[in-house]
């Protein structure tokens, strides 16, 4: 594979689309393509909305198994190709993303590392500054795993603090930061 | 707040839930799978053993592979559209199973009810390692497992499983193996993966010391040989086998335990 992978980490929602854009132009190389795969490109979750009425919300192992066929989707038929092409791409959001959503509801970091064993290593990891956003510019069910996911946890039956789940996945982004392992986006002065 | 109260109340906790699991053990119902190649009979088998132990006084509920009216649907379409990488083949059906073992076979068992589960998850870890799936991959996936008490596992050679498939319908798709063997007759595509999932099955078999039933004998004389080996009685302690997914299900689920 010929071209690079990086990973943009974050909630989801209007802040996702915007650092996505931002990020694009920042990489840009002459004589290279810029793309992006964005979640659930595979329908699954967009199918569940409109087909789970009723049901009892899935729990987050389940919700990652989820999340974890639509990202092998997506390495199959956007990813992967791209790469192969040469074309940078931007994979909003990759892994560390779900896999803060799991450590933040107490699933083992192990088991969360094992599931998505088949995904390559990100060239380049980002986040999306996330901090203070405005509660009504977060990401929504419709355009977000980590809001779908809460919104499915808050349909019970099983017990969960959301906001506390949220809060964490975004502290596991900020400990990626504080340990060089993933960039705050920054639109270049 | 400190890490560490909040390390020792968890820790309380999980010796509560450890203490509940145990308390249960003598109420809770027996999960009994039943596996085994297409073509070889279990579902007939699991029908009679059913009404058997209905009519003996159980309270019996069945849970069927690839089930759940979450993902199922999904499932269903995808095959349709014969669009299913084997990972994500894997990964739905894991999702699939979680979501039944968290919202029906869980709930079942902590009342008391016996639950027979038609297919459990040996059937992925035997057909997605015949698509070439990491066998170690397929176990983390499913993990926390949760282990039945009993695990019948109807043994069939891959040319009475042919035979007995071909006498009643043309095998599907993905049943056949054509998205891994690329054969475009379903009948010589299904005769050549079946034979890999028998060799899958039989390694499980072994190492997971499943109770083989010989399903090439009469129906009447597998149903005796199941009722003989449900009589013997064998039970897996849920604190020694079992004890990470319950803890994990009471945390969250204390409703679904009630």
């Amino acid at each position: 594979m010929s071209g690079r992978l990086i990973a943009l980490e974050g909630s989801g929602g209007r802040p996702m689309a915007v650092a996505t854009k931002v990020l694009a132009r920042e990489l840009r190389r002459p004589d290279e393509e810029t793309g992006s795969s964005a979640w659930d490109a595979s329908d699954l979750f967009f199918q569940i909305a409109q087909g789970a009425h009723g049901l009892p919300g899935p729990s987050p192992r389940t919700l990652i198994l989820l999340y974890a066929s639509d990202l092998a989707f997506r390495l199959r038929w956007q990813i992967r190709p791209a790469l192969e092409d040469g074309v940078t791409v931007i994979a909003a959001p990759y892994l560390e993303t779900v896999i803060g959503f799991g450590r933040a509801a107490g699933l083992p970091t192990v088991w969360l590392r094992e599931v998505f064993e088949f995904a390559p290593a990100a060239d380049e990891c980002y986040r999306v500054p996330e901090d203070g956003i405005a509660f009504d510019r977060r990401g929504t069910p419709a355009n977000s795993f980590v809001e779908f996911s809460l919104a499915q946890l808050r349909k019970g039956p099983g017990i969960w603090d959301t906001e506390e789940l949220r809060a964490g996945c975004l502290s596991h982004l900020k400990r990626m930061e504080a340990r060089g392992k993933c960039r705050l986006v920054t639109r270049r002065p | 707040m400190s890490a560490i109260p909040a390390l020792a109340r968890r820790r309380q906790t999980d010796q509560r839930l450890r203490d509940l699991i145990l308390s249960r053990e003598g109420k809770r119902g027996l999960l009994i799978a039943f596996e085994g190649p297409d073509g070889s009979g279990k579902t007939t088998q699991r029908k009679l053993f059913k009404n058997w132990l209905k009519s003996e006084g159980h309270d019996v509920v069945t849970t069927k592979w690839n089930s759940s009216a979450l993902v199922k649907p999904l499932v269903k379409a995808r095959k349709a559209a014969r669009s299913l990488s084997p990972e994500e083949f894997s990964l739905l059906h894991a999702a699939d199973f979680r979501y039944r073992l968290e919202t029906d076979i869980l709930p079942a068992l902590w009342q008391g009810q016996t639950v027979i589960a038609d297919r459990y998850l040996f059937t992925a870890l035997a057909r997605d390692a015949a698509r070439g799936m990491d066998l170690h991959w397929l176990l983390e996936v499913y993990r926390p497992l949760f282990w039945p008490d009993l695990v019948f596992y109807f043994a069939v050679s891959p040319e009475t499983s042919g035979k007995r498939i071909a006498a009643e319908r043309s095998p599907n798709y993905y049943e056949a193996g054509q998205d891994v063997t690329e054969i475009a007759d379903p009948f010589q595509s299904y005769t050549h993966f079946i034979g890999r999932v028998i060799q899958e099955y039989e390694a499980l078999a072994k190492v997971f010391r499943f109770v083989t039933v010989d399903a090439e004998q009469s129906i009447f004389d597998q149903h005796r040989q199941i009722r003989g080996l449900y009589a013997e009685g064998a039970r897996r302690p849920w604190q020694e086998w079992n004890q990470e997914v319950l803890v994990e299900w009471l945390t969250h689920y204390p409703e679904g335990a009630k």
